[in-house]
């Protein structure tokens, strides 16, 4: 199970190769929206959701993310899809994701 | 009252040079991008060398940021960095993303041969389909391969708001675009077009690009050992083209505008024509139905308001096959010049290769540049020149030589039996 704030952290890391609005990005916190504040183009939504799949080597159904839109929003459901996993392979994932530079994110 | 229309801005991005000056230089000097390609003797491909533009994976960090790159392939990379190029050097600003003014007449065409196909190849999209594993392709794969992926691109990248679009008419694409782009500006469409061609591929994709022509064994097989020496226009041992990539973009402008502004002007456009041979009288889907040609170059001139004599110059298409004989025999006829009267004719791709979809652009590229600053490029590697040119041998620039000429034909032909014509003459206010 992943802390608020480690959760939140990595939703930032995740979504920070997608971002456009890098002065909002400075500051985000939980309430900071994907899309409008950060200026993520809404179809990069798949591209965020394969993100976490394959950080934490799970299968997310698509409609778990409907409705999600702020950092805060999507932090949540990850700490809810990552509550049952051994907190080592979590720290592991979310260390090998700090390494993953964002070219090699990019596909 | 038809608008003139001027050049204003270039951007080219090609396997021998990277921007204006280096081009120029590259021109003059005669230097080839050739090179041999480890990735195409690996797949055992009868033509191992082409051209490919230099340093662009570490050029493009300086152009796009890494969101954008995120969904650009090597042909939206190419064309953004040689459409941003083009822009600046018309003297305007690349805007920012979170800006809201939009260039209500400036409009795009940004053609392309292959288009961003080389995106299903590099994101693995067959075994992910078969194997239903769809949502893994991730979002931008449209965005990637559509058609006008690079115009789109360049359309937000400097918040275009006219007609933005791409054409794509094989080997004649580049030179289409122009001439298109010349129409809209002068029939007051638009006060302002880019236009231009890119095409992808780098070392890692190129081989999926090219095969299908090393396939149809259209390629020179006989220098994988000496890349400059490949591509050999008009030569008696010319063996086939050699495939490049790269990006062409010009700023087309009405002089009205480019005067309102004080824009420098590197040539007017004076006319273009483009045309098909409809696959009759000799052309098909592979070559060209000489009539077409000769109509083709004979309507641009018309549209230009000159006389055929009074071509200073040519930029041929001449691929290095066995139709360049028949294209100076065209270009003769279009012209009505006996051999004698030849205007000096010459062959970028004898440097840069057969750029494909972008080879029209970064040719028309040259032409202006020979105009502008007084030069014809040599056109290598016919030193042996076919025989069935003799008798215009003299016409055949073989070394870079002074040019104080007024106007230059630029043609290009494609599969489908398609031609494309643009006149361009040296800027002057009368």
């Amino acid at each position: 199970m992943m802390t608020e704030q480690e959760a939140f952290e990595t939703v930032l890391e995740i979504v920070r190769p997608f971002v456009r609005n890098h002065e909002k990005f400075k500051t985000a916190d939980a309430s900071t929206r994907i899309w409008e504040d950060l200026q993520v183009n809404s179809s990069r939504f798949i591209d965020i959701l394969l993100a976490i799949e394959e950080t934490f080597d799970l299968e997310i159904a698509f409609e778990k993310f409907e409705g999600a839109s702020t950092v805060g929003d999507v932090a949540k459901l990850l700490m809810g899809f990552t509550r049952d996993r051994d907190p080592l392979v979590i720290q592991a994932a979310r260390e090998k994701l700090k390494h993953v530079t964002k070219s090699q994110l990019a596909p | 009252m038809k608008e003139r229309v001027v050049i204003t801005g270039i951007g080219v991005l090609s396997p021998n040079a990277h921007g204006v000056a280096e081009y120029s230089a590259a021109l003059r000097a005669g230097r080839s991008g050739i090179r041999f390609l480890e990735t195409l003797a690996e797949c055992k491909f009868g033509c191992q060398v082409g051209g490919i533009p230099h340093d662009v994976d570490r050029k493009k960090r300086d152009y796009f940021s890494d969101e954008a790159l995120y969904a650009m392939n090597s042909l939206m990379i190419y064309a953004g960095i040689a459409g941003i190029d083009c822009w600046r050097d018309a003297g305007l600003v690349v805007p920012e993303w979170s800006g809201s003014t939009v260039e209500w007449d400036t409009g795009a065409i940004v053609g392309t041969g292959a288009g961003g196909n080389e995106t299903l190849h590099t994101r693995d999209f067959e075994p992910k389909v078969k194997s239903g594993h769809l949502r893994r392709l991730g979002s931008t794969i449209i965005e990637e391969t559509m058609c006008s992926s690079a115009s789109a691109k360049l359309g937000g990248l400097l918040a275009l708001g006219g007609h933005v679009t791409t054409n794509s008419s094989a080997c004649a694409t580049g030179t289409e675009a122009i001439v298109e782009a010349y129409f809209h500006i002068a029939q007051g469409r638009a006060k302002r077009m880019l236009a231009g061609s890119a095409e992808g591929g780098t070392e890692t994709t190129a081989p999926y690009a090219w095969a299908g022509f090393d396939a149809m064994r259209v390629t020179a097989r006989g220098h994988n050992d000496a890349p400059e020496k490949a591509s050999r226009p008009m030569s008696a041992t010319a063996g086939g083209l050699v495939p490049s990539a790269g990006a062409g973009l010009l700023l087309l402008e009405s002089l009205t505008s480019a005067r309102e502004r004080g824009a420098k002007i590197y040539a007017e456009v004076l006319g273009g024509s483009a045309n098909c041979g409809g696959q009759r009288g000799g052309g098909t889907m592979t070559s060209a139905n000489r009539e077409g040609v000769v109509r083709c170059i004979r309507d641009a001139v018309a549209r230009a308001g000159v006389s055929p004599r009074e071509i200073d110059a040519i930029n041929g298409h001449l691929t290095a096959t066995n139709f360049d004989p028949g294209e100076i025999a065209a270009w003769s006829e279009a012209l009505d010049v006996e051999a004698a009267r030849f205007p000096p004719i010459n062959a970028t791709k004898s440097l840069i290769g057969h750029a494909l979809g972008a080879s029209g652009a970064l040719e028309c590229i040259a032409a202006v540049l020979e105009l502008h600053e007084g030069f014809l490029h040599p056109s290598i590697n016919c030193e042996d020149l076919n025989p069935a040119l003799d008798p215009i041998a003299t016409s055949v620039v073989r070394d870079c030589r002074p040019f104080e000429g007024k106007i230059v034909a630029k043609a290009s032909f494609g599969f489908g039996d398609v031609n494309a014509c643009a006149i361009f003459g040296k800027w002057s206010e009368s």
